[in-house]
């Protein structure tokens, strides 16, 4: 089965003086088909599992497994998105689908893929911004090229760091839409796993949301939202469950925040 | 569609009118040609005022519009100047400063000489910047993507590249076996070394984010070579040629003034040793047009392969 499992894993930043503990002793499972949002206050380490995940930095303890098998590497298995860069500046939005329709369909002719990915654009709702370059568009609109090019890998594991820190409220509201819309559409459920910092997004989206606190970065509770889908802002908004679910996310996080205030001022 | 032209342009079209009439008909102090020059001139305010009325048509060209009038207007006091020192009131010694007349008919009787002259320099300098250019873009995006690589190539840089490489030049005319091959090595060396670290610099300026997404994508070693170091070196690339090219001018036009048999260098310096000095000023002249085109030529490269950096 399609399962990330994290096993008891450590991260630390090796400088050239001082090296830095960034994560310490995180277990998490994460079910194939599920939506998972990482979140906690800045330098809690989530950035760094995911980048684990990715296959981007390796464990220094512990290991991360996919299908059982141990993750050693970035791999086409798993699509990444990050805040910004994720886009080769130099190729338009078009070829930058095309490169990742590239490495997944070998033999196919570039004139199919040009179409495909032309299609993929066109689900994100850019249809005429094809030819365009990265800095000919807006940051809403080269997230809707990242979002168009992991699609593009059809990749079973979807990685997002913050992918709509960057832009505005409204537009990372549509970003969020069209995520969720892309994601209900496939037949096999694609297993998503996103760091954000915005405790809305993690509610509106996630199946569970992990909580993360820093010095060092470790899990601190990992929350089921058991909120039914099709999942419609208004409402959601309205509910209870969210309601509670809110508050008690804001005492974990804004809770940790005092928490570490409180200690600094009482050392002074 | 409004033809305002501009203060600045009708100061230049004034001045190089001003020039023809100067020219045309003040009396000579000594029997200097000056009708073809007086041709020239009309030519010269044919072109500008044709320049000046397509560029008036475009607001977004203003800036352009006034640069080519500034500096075509001081280009005409130049030549008033030169004519009234020469020619006209002959101030300095007529023979090592011809006249712009006698200039400008020795540039028109050699021009098909010129050609051929033109010719040899930019085969020169064709194959020795080009095969700078091939190297060290190569060596440069292998050092930039290996840190062992890197080292090894920057402390040799250290080392090697502050040596002028026009000492270089008497040397390499007496182990190589042709000019041809002595000065495509000094020219090759000349613009090597800014194009080499440039790259490496290039590539070090990619925003590792990127380098971080095209691991996610598993690209090939090949495949991240050619679509993501490559273009992402191009502005450092570009900044290297630029300079590799000046570098690599200086080089030809000095290995031919040392060693040549032809070339625009070899030109300057034939004439200088038989005195004729209007025949130096031509090649001067010529040098400085050769030069304005390669590097506009280059500058319209660059625009055209960095546009996805433009807004």
């Amino acid at each position: 089965m399609g399962t990330l499992s994290i096993q008891d894993v450590s991260y630390t930043y090796k400088g050239s003086r001082e090296s830095h503990l960034a994560v310490q002793g995180v277990n998490l499972t994460i079910q194939e088909g599920e939506i998972v949002c990482f979140i906690g206050p800045s330098g809690c380490g989530k950035s760094t599992v995911l980048n684990m995940l990715a296959g981007l930095f390796k464990p220094t303890v512990g290991k991360i497994e996919y299908e059982q098998k141990e993750i050693t590497g970035p791999g086409v298995d798993r699509g990444v998105v990050f805040q910004s860069y994720s886009l080769f500046p130099w190729m338009s939005a078009q070829e930058n689908v095309v490169l990742a329709l590239e490495q997944v369909n070998k033999g196919v002719s570039k004139q199919e893929l040009k179409q495909k990915a032309k299609e993929l654009l066109e689900l994100v709702g850019l249809d005429k911004a094809d030819q365009k370059y990265p800095s000919q568009l807006s940051g809403g609109m080269q997230q809707r090229v990242a979002l168009a090019r992991m699609f593009a890998l059809d990749s079973p594991v979807f990685l997002m760091d913050e992918p709509f820190g960057a832009v505005d409220a409204a537009v990372r509201a549509t970003l969020q839409d069209c995520l969720i819309e892309l994601w209900s559409k496939q037949q096999k459920k694609k297993t998503v796993v996103m760091v954000t910092h915005d405790i809305d997004e993690a509610i509106l989206l996630s199946d569970r949301i992990v909580v993360f606190s820093p010095n060092p970065g470790r899990v601190t509770e990992t929350i089921p939202v058991s909120i039914p889908r099709p999942r419609s802002r208004q409402s959601l908004f309205m509910s209870p469950r969210y309601m509670d679910l809110r508050a008690h996310l804001l005492t974990l996080l804004h809770g940790e925040e005092t928490l570490a205030w409180e200690e600094k001022v009482s050392s002074l | 569609m409004s033809f305002k032209i501009g203060l600045r342009a009708v100061v230049s079209l004034v001045l190089w009118a001003l020039a023809a009439v100067f020219v045309q008909f003040v009396p000579n102090s000594e029997e200097t040609p000056t009708g073809s020059l007086f041709i020239f001139i009309l030519a010269v305010i044919a072109v500008l005022l044709v320049s000046f009325l397509l560029l008036s048509t475009n607001p977004e060209k203003h800036q352009k519009r006034q640069a080519l009038a500034d500096v075509t207007s001081v280009f005409a006091v130049v030549l008033i100047a030169w004519e009234a020192m020469t020619a006209k009131w002959r101030v300095v010694d007529a023979f090592i400063f011809p006249s712009p007349g006698t200039v400008f008919d020795n540039l028109w009787s050699d021009r098909v000489e010129l050609l051929g002259h033109i010719a040899a320099s930019t085969k020169l300098l064709i194959t020795g910047f080009g095969l700078a250019l091939i190297l060290g873009v190569f060596l440069g995006l292998l050092a930039g993507s290996n840190q062992r690589v890197q080292d090894l190539v920057k402390s040799l840089a250290n080392i090697a590249s502050p040596i002028p490489p026009i000492v270089y030049i008497p040397y390499a005319i007496t182990i190589l076996p042709s000019f041809f091959m002595s000065s495509v090595f000094v020219i090759f060396l000349g613009a090597f070394w800014p194009i080499l670290i440039n790259t490496i610099n290039g590539v070090g300026q990619i925003e590792h984010r990127l380098i971080d997404s095209a691991r996610t994508l598993q690209l090939s070693p090949w495949t991240l070579f050619r679509r993501v170091l490559f273009p992402g070196a191009l502005p450092g690339i570009f900044s290297g040629a630029t300079v590799g090219l000046v570098f690599a001018f200086i080089l030809l036009t000095a290995a031919e003034l040392i060693g040549g048999t032809a070339g625009l260098g070899y030109y300057v310096k034939y004439f200088t040793d038989f005195g004729d000095y209007s025949r130096v000023v031509v090649g001067i002249i010529v040098i400085g047009f050769y030069v304005t085109i390669l590097m506009t030529l280059m500058q319209r490269i660059e625009r055209y392969c960095l546009r996805w950096k433009q807004r």
